[in-house]
Parts: C-alpha cells; structure tokens; sequence
C-alpha cells in the first residue's frame, strides 16, 4: 500500500468512526488500517500519525478560520501555552497524530503477531 | 519476546487513550477536550450563532417566539404564564447552564465532586454545617403554598432540564470538557439553593465574633467611643423628620449583658464586605421631561459569566424587561410597560451566634431555660472527586445549625456556637418579584414586596403616574441594644429572637418633599426609629448620593448614567486635607514632599489616569493600621477594627485620643505621629508596589485592577486592568473585584425608555463573542438601550435570530 494511499483510508476510517465514538476512535482507525496494510511497525507510526495529524488540524484550522472565536487563543493560555490558536492547531493535531501512530503502530503488531511468515 | 512485544505495542495506545480520556489532578482530559470533532473546538462559534434552533418543543403548551436581538438578549413572547417561563428556563440554560450548575452545586456544598481540593471540602462542609440546604428546601415548600410560584418554579425547571435533554457530548459547554463532568437534571430545589446563595452573599457577612473580642480587647468605654449604636453622621434611608407614629412591638430585655469570652480565630468564609448598591428615583418635579427617572446598580462580585442575565418576558397578560438571576424565574431589577424598581441591600443584621453547652461528649441534649432540650444530628455525606466520601456530623439545636463544634473552626477549641440565620426561615421572595413584574402602580409594589423575608432589601420603585417610593422591607427581629452584636448565649431566651417587626412598621416613604428617594446600603432611619437598626452600614455613597440629588434639576437620564459613574472620593475629601495639616513639612523626605505634593494638588476625584488615589489608599490604610493594630491586631483573637468614618472623625476632633497612641512604644503618640509613620509605611508599600509593576506609576486603574473574573479563576477567560475609576465608598463603587453588576436607568414616560449595562455578556460560552461583549463598554460608562417590544411582531422587525416554537 502506498504511503499516502494508507493515510487516506486511516483518516477516512477515523473521521467516520468519530460520528459515533469518542475521540479514541482515531487510534482504533490507526489500528485497522495498520493490521490490513501488512506493513512494518515504524512506516504505520508515520502514516498514522499524518493521517491523525492531518485530520484534527485541518478541522481545528478551520473552525480557527470560519468562526473567529477567541475560544483557541484562551485554552492555549489556559494550558499555559501562548495565547495563539494557531500553535493550539498544531498541538491538538500532534496530541491526535500521537493516538492514530500509537494505534497503526499496534495494528501491524498484531498482524505481524499472527501471521509472522507473511510480512515483508 | 514476540509476545512481549505484542503486549507492551498493545499497552501503549491504550494506556495513552485511558490516560487522556480523564482528568488528571488539576490536568483536564487532554484527549477529549483537544478533539475537534466533539472537543471545544465545538464550542467555537461565529458572530451570529445562537445556540439551538426554533421548532416542536415537547412540554410547551402554545406557540411561543424567541427572538434574540443585535446584542444576543432574548425576547420571549408566550401566550400563557407557563411558557413564559417554561422558555425562560429553556434560553437562559442555553447560554448559562454551567454557571447555573455550578453556583447550585456551590450552594449545596457539593464542588467537591468535581474539584478535588481540601479549601473546597471544606468550603463545601461550611456550606452543609450553616444548613444551605435546609433554607433551600423551605424556601420551595413556601413556593410550593403558593399556586403562582409553583407554576413558575415548575415551568421554568422543566425549561432547563428540556436544554439538557437536547444537549450531546459535542455540544456541552465548555467547561464540563475541561473539567470532564456532564450536566445533570435541574430541579425545582436547585432554584431554591439560588435565592440561597443571593441570601448569603447579603446577610452572610457576619462580625459578631470579632466584634466580641473587640469588646473585651478595648473594655467598655473605649469600646463605646469606637463603635457607636446610632451613626455619627449621614442620611438615613427615609429622611430625617419623618414621624413614626405607630406602637412599637415592645421586647424584654436582660438586666445585665457583657460578651462571654474571647473568641479564637473560627473559619468563616470571607464573604465581600463591600457587596452593596445605589438606587435613586428621582421625581417628575426634578427632570427635564417632567417623568420620574429611576436608576439602580447593585455592586457584587464581578464574575465571568455574570451574575445577571438580561431577557425580556411577555406573557399576554404582561410585559417586562430587566436583569434576571440565572437560576430563578422572573426578573429581579427592571421595568415593564407601567412602573419600574430596584434593589440595594438593607445590610442589617439577621445573622446571629449562639453559645452552646452540650450535656455530654454525646451531644444529644443542650442547656436551655435552666433545662436539657434534645439535639437532631443530620449526617452529610460529601462525595469526593476520587469516589470516596467524607462524613460529617452536623448537630441541630432550636437556634439552628451547631456550625463550630469539636469536628470544625479551630482546632482544639473546646466551644460550641450555633447560627440562627433568616435565611433558614421559610419565605417565597420569589412572589415578591413574580408580582412587581405585573405590577401597574404603587398599591400593587407594595402588595408585592410584603412577601420579601429576607435578604431584606431597599425596594425603590417609581411609576408612570408619577410616584416614585422606597421601602426597606425584610422580616427583622426586634432587638435589644447589643443584641446579636456579640456571640450570645444560648441557653438564655432573653437572647432569642424575640418578636419581628410588623411589615408596616418598616421604614418606607413615597413621593417626599425632596423630590427623590435614594439608598446607599445606609442606615435606614434617623434615630426617631423606635427600634435597634443594628447592621453594617455604608457611610459615604449615600451623603454623596443625596447632596448632588438635592442640586440637580432638569434631569436628563444621561445625567443619572453619568452620575452612577460619578467618581468623587468623599471620604478623602472628608479627611485629606486636616490629615495634610497635622504634617510636620520639615521632616518629610524628598520621596514623601512627591507624595504630599501629588494628594495636595489632587481633586478628590478617583479617575483611571490619576495617581493620588493610590497614595491615598495606602496611606489611609496605613494609617487605620498604625492606630488600632497594637489594640484589635491579636492573631490569636481576631477582633474588628472601627468603620472608617468613626477613626476619620476621631482624627479630625481628637488627635490626642487613646486609640490613637501606638501602645508598644514607651513615648505616646498624636495623630501627627502616627500620620509621619503611616506615611513611612504607605511610601514604602507604594515603592514595593512599583517595582512588581515592572516600575509603572501607580495610576488609580493599574492600581485598583478592576478584575472581572470567570467562576473557576481562570486568568485567560476572564479581563484585568479594567482602564476605569472608582472605588468602594464611591458612587461608581468599582474596587478589585467587586462593582456595578448591572447598571440601570428607566425614565417612565409615556412609552418607556430604558438603558443598561453589566461586565459580561449574555452567552456563557467563552468561545462566543457574546461572551465579555460589553467589558469594555461597561468600564467606559457607557450604556445599551433596552428595547421593551410591545409585541412579538416588534421583535422580529429588529431583532436578528427568531426562533419559533410550536408544542410537540
């Protein structure tokens, strides 16, 4: 599966499982996609994590843009960050890119646990 | 070694999600709150949202509109009673339901649930132990009596819990995300617990213990000369010369009564001294237009979301427009299409402490009349953030809650006082403002606030016919002097409460001479008042108030805006400049001529820009502490220190009194002495304080910081540094974190015309512009018109966002 190919489905898989699931829902997407890729363990941390990465900040940026609310500027200051909305985007896509790679990562263990002869 | 490996991959993203998906200590739920999908990145809104959407409502009866104007302040037309405030409830826990929440759960003793903290146990132990609860729940059974409070009260619950009910994980507000709890349903006793809280933020002050060390500190004379019975000076409430000719309820009183024992430090949560009000209705005979203007601004403290919410209720039968109390059907300072009223707070005393001797170490009977009466114990069980709970016992006597005992106050103090409270009596305050939001003229406003017990309240009113009145109404104890002044002792029924005062024996006037009626949290009547008005009363605001009221004529209501921003400093106009006299220029040093050169050229006033204010301040609190420190400073029996007015006069006639000699130097000290020292003191503090300010001067607002705060103390939603002046004692009494909570003006023409302002906003949301939308307009003295529509055609032509209901 191709890198970018792999980080598609991850965030296609978590956006839909987050209509109905909490916010933990992006590493059982991670995780998924991770066990069907067949892939190695350090590969699905990446794709993972873009995918998340992606998928969270690209939505807070843009509630940021449409809304103009104050609101990111205050939690940032309020978690003692600069008050900027713009560095909460990306901490918010880190702290979701860490779920989904943390996720991926697991889901190609356990694909690899189960079935050892067929990867690589 | 595979294994292992699949398990500790496995663990990770588990243990990073379970650790996320939680509060960790003071940490919020990371996870959760961050995301954006259900996170508060929802709770970002744009400009011109409003949260929910019109539509089938189930448990309307009728079709209803909300429509929310330019400001985001809702409209309510209903065609009945009970979807008026049915809808009441429903709008204002759109925009304040976790204020709401958590101000109940406040008053109910229970933030430990959700913050784990040993200051909120035992805040929350305090509230259980001076029996919040028990004031709440017979405060619904007298709601319960009467059928127009019990409509109200029932709609407007079942209004909030029909919010709740539409609200998901996503759409909750902020504040649950960042604490990781969830609403739950409202209910009718919650609404009680409310008006509860309003009670202890009124009444609740309490110095009888202090006041008791302070007598037993000074000894008796001393004692007299530094706490008068009757106020040196002033303007009572009903003017001087009124003639009170009625038969006074008649008490017994002891033949002899001293304060029993000095008093160890107790905790008692520090509740603002300075919670207070102006009101003033000002006569047709005074305006330009020739219709009365009545103004109002209750001075509390200064929260983000605020105390106040601002909405319009029509109900068919009536129309009204005012400041409403998140949590309490009805408005509580406004107007309607005939009459306007307004609130400022009696500050009398209807909180008193008794001694109590218990039987045994089992406490099941106390001494009273020279016999054994039994206790009740009632065990409160406060649930802990981490699941636990903590027991307390808390023993009722026929005073009422055993607030200090063994189990609380000081550790090692063998005493036990009990508190007698008329918040814990049962009263429906509720009718009182259900009915002056239909009342059409001065017989129907004082119908209404003879339901209104307690926090007794300055009820100032004004009409369209031209009448305009005030009333200080509350049910008071008639008291002996001393009397609750001091822990008494509670086996005695001397020391009871023995009688109140008949409702139309209490202060009132209507249309007098003068031309206006006004209070300033004063004492309500000159000393012809056949009865003790002990209290804590305000001194300054209301001879201010009343001299420039006295003056005006042709009275515009810009005027009355201006003026409720007037910031004039009487009290250092009363003793600056006999303080500047007593100096000794020669041993002043070049630092202190700078000081005395700025207070000397100052005109009294406390503007924004200004600098003397601060000197001022700190040398005047400097200066209280130089003459009664060595007195009334025991750490070990904190005891009160004089009003001000009373060590202003006492500097101002006596330089040589007792109190003012510094009784740990072997030399005695005059006021001139004590002056140069407190101005040592004062210049000082003010040099500490410029070098925190990163070496700013000490202009009054750097100074004062006017903070308006959000209810969980987080700097980021709140606004500091507020450019504006003021003070307490001040008309504008705007002091750190207290002030003009909701600032109104009404002129009672033909068509009404109203203006008005809080520090706030109508949403609660902090993601919403609607948020502190009026901050800054409020600290500029500056005002929004308050539209009164006729009907809900009216609205809609101005209003912005129309929500139309229909029943389910």
């Amino acid at each position: 599966m191709k890198f970018w190919i792999q980080v598609i489905w991850i965030m296609a898989i978590a956006f839909l499982l987050e209509l109905f699931l909490p916010w933990w829902a992006v590493a059982l997407a991670g995780a998924m996609v991770g066990y069907l890729s067949g892939l190695g363990r350090w590969r699905n941390f990446k794709a993972g994590f873009t995918a998340i990465f992606l998928f969270w900040a690209l939505y807070a940026l843009a509630i940021l843009l449409f809304t103009h609310s104050p609101l990111p500027d205050r939690v940032a200051a309020i978690l003692n960050l600069p008050a900027n909305g713009f560095l909460l985007v990306l901490v918010t896509g880190f702290f979701g890119g860490i779920a989904g790679g943390l996720g991926a990562m697991a889901g190609a263990e356990i694909r690899k646990f189960s079935a050892p002869a067929k990867t690589r | 070694m595979r294994f292992i490996r699949l398990v500790l991959l496995l663990a990770l993203p588990i243990l990073f999600c379970v650790t996320f998906n939680s509060k960790r200590g003071i940490l919020p739920p990371f996870g959760k709150l961050l995301d954006p999908v259900a996170g508060f990145w929802q709770n970002c809104v744009g400009e011109n949202h409003v949260p929910g959407s019109g539509g089938s409502l189930q448990g309307l009866k009728s079709a209803a509109t909300l429509v929310y104007d330019e400001r985001h302040v809702p409209h309510i037309f209903a065609q009945n009673d009970e979807d008026l405030y049915f809808l009441q409830g429903y709008a204002t826990a759109r925009d304040r339901l976790f204020q709401m929440d958590l101000q109940t759960r406040a008053a109910a003793g229970r933030l430990s649930e959700i913050i784990d903290n040993p200051a909120v146990l035992r805040n929350d132990r305090m509230m259980r132990r001076q029996g919040m609860m028990e004031g709440a729940e017979s405060t619904i059974r007298a709601m319960r009596a009467d059928p127009q409070t019990t409509l109200a009260v029932e709609a407007y619950t079942r209004g909030v819990n029909a919010w709740i009910e539409e609200l998901c994980t996503k759409s909750l507000p902020f504040e649950y995300k960042l604490l990781n709890f969830r609403p739950e349903p409202w209910t009718e006793l919650k609404c009680g617990l409310l008006l509860k809280l309003m009670s202890r933020d009124l009444t609740g002050h309490t110095t009888d213990m202090e006041r008791t060390n302070a007598h037993l500190l000074l000894g008796d004379s001393l004692f007299a000369q530094l706490f008068p019975t009757n106020p040196l000076d002033g303007s009572p409430i009903v003017p001087s010369g009124t003639d009170y000719a009625f038969d006074p309820v008649k008490i017994d009183t002891p033949s002899t009564f001293r304060p029993l024992e000095l008093l160890p430090s107790l905790y008692y949560p520090e509740i603002d001294p300075h919670n207070g009000s102006n009101n003033w209705a000002v006569s047709g005979k005074k305006t330009k237009s020739g219709h009365p203007i009545l103004s109002n601004d209750p001075h509390l403290g200064l929260r983000m979301p605020s105390l106040w919410y601002e909405i319009q209720l029509h109900g068919g039968t009536h129309n009204c427009y005012g400041a409403s109390l998140p949590g309490a059907p009805g408005i509580i300072i406004g107007f309607n299409e005939k009459i306007a009223w307004g609130v400022t707070n009696a500050s009398r005393d209807v909180l008193d402490w008794y001694h109590i001797e218990f039987q045994d170490a089992n406490r099941n009977a106390y001494k009273y009349n020279g016999d054994w009466r039994k206790t009740q114990k009632k065990v409160e069980e406060i649930k802990l953030a981490d699941g636990s709970i903590y027991y307390d016992t808390v023993i009722y006597t026929h005073h009422g809650p055993v607030v200090y005992d063994r189990n609380f106050g000081q550790e090692g103090w063998p005493g036990n006082i009990a508190m007698r409270w008329a918040a814990h009596d049962s009263s429906n305050e509720a009718l009182t403002f259900l009915l002056l939001n239909r009342a059409q003229n001065y017989d129907d406003y004082r119908k209404a606030i003879s339901h209104f017990t307690c926090p007794g309240q300055n009820f100032i009113f004004a009409a369209q016919d031209g009448d305009v009145a005030i009333t200080q109404q509350g049910r008071f104890p008639v008291k002996w002097p001393g009397q609750g002044s001091y822990i008494m002792d509670g086996s005695q029924p001397l020391h009871e409460w023995q009688a109140y005062i008949p409702f139309a024996q209490n202060p009132t006037t209507r249309n007098p001479e003068r031309g206006f009626v006004s209070s300033a949290n004063q004492y309500p009547a000159d000393s012809a008042y056949p009865y003790n008005q002990a209290g804590r009363y305000e001194h300054f605001r209301n001879r201010r108030i009343n001299t420039e009221l006295e003056k005006m004529n042709g009275i515009t209501p810009t005027d009355m805006m201006t003026f409720q921003n007037d910031n004039y400093n009487l009290k250092a106009a009363d003793y600056l400049p006999v303080m500047l006299r007593y100096l000794d220029r020669k041993k002043l040093s070049p630092a202190q001529q700078a000081l005395i050169a700025d207070l000397e050229k100052w005109n009294f006033v406390n503007d924004a820009e200004q600098t003397a204010p601060a000197v001022w301040e700190e040398w005047w609190d400097a200066t209280r502490q130089a003459i009664c420190k060595d007195e009334l400073g025991s750490p070990t029996h904190p005891a009160e220190w004089p009003e001000s007015y009373v060590l202003g006069n006492i500097l101002l006639s006596q330089p040589n009194h007792a109190i003012i000699d510094d009784k740990t130097t072997p030399e005695v000290e005059d006021a001139t002495a004590i002056l140069h020292r407190a101005l040592d003191t004062a210049e000082f503090y003010l040099a500490e304080w410029k070098q925190e300010n990163a070496g700013k001067e000490w202009k009054w607002f750097e100074y004062n910081n006017v903070t308006v705060q959000h209810l969980l103390r987080l700097a980021p939603l709140g606004h500091d540094h507020l450019y504006m002046g003021g003070n307490a004692s001040i008309v504008n009494a705007t002091r750190k974190n207290t002030g003009a909570s909701w600032r109104m003006v009404v002129e009672l023409g033909p068509e009404v015309k109203a203006w008005g302002v809080y520090p706030g906003g109508p949403s609660g949301n902090p993601g919403s512009k609607h948020y502190d939308s009026y901050v800054a307009q409020w600290a500029a003295g500056q005002y929004n018109e308050l539209h009164l529509y006729r009907s809900a055609e009216g609205a809609k032509n101005a209003g912005k966002t129309i929500h139309e209901f229909q029943p389910n």
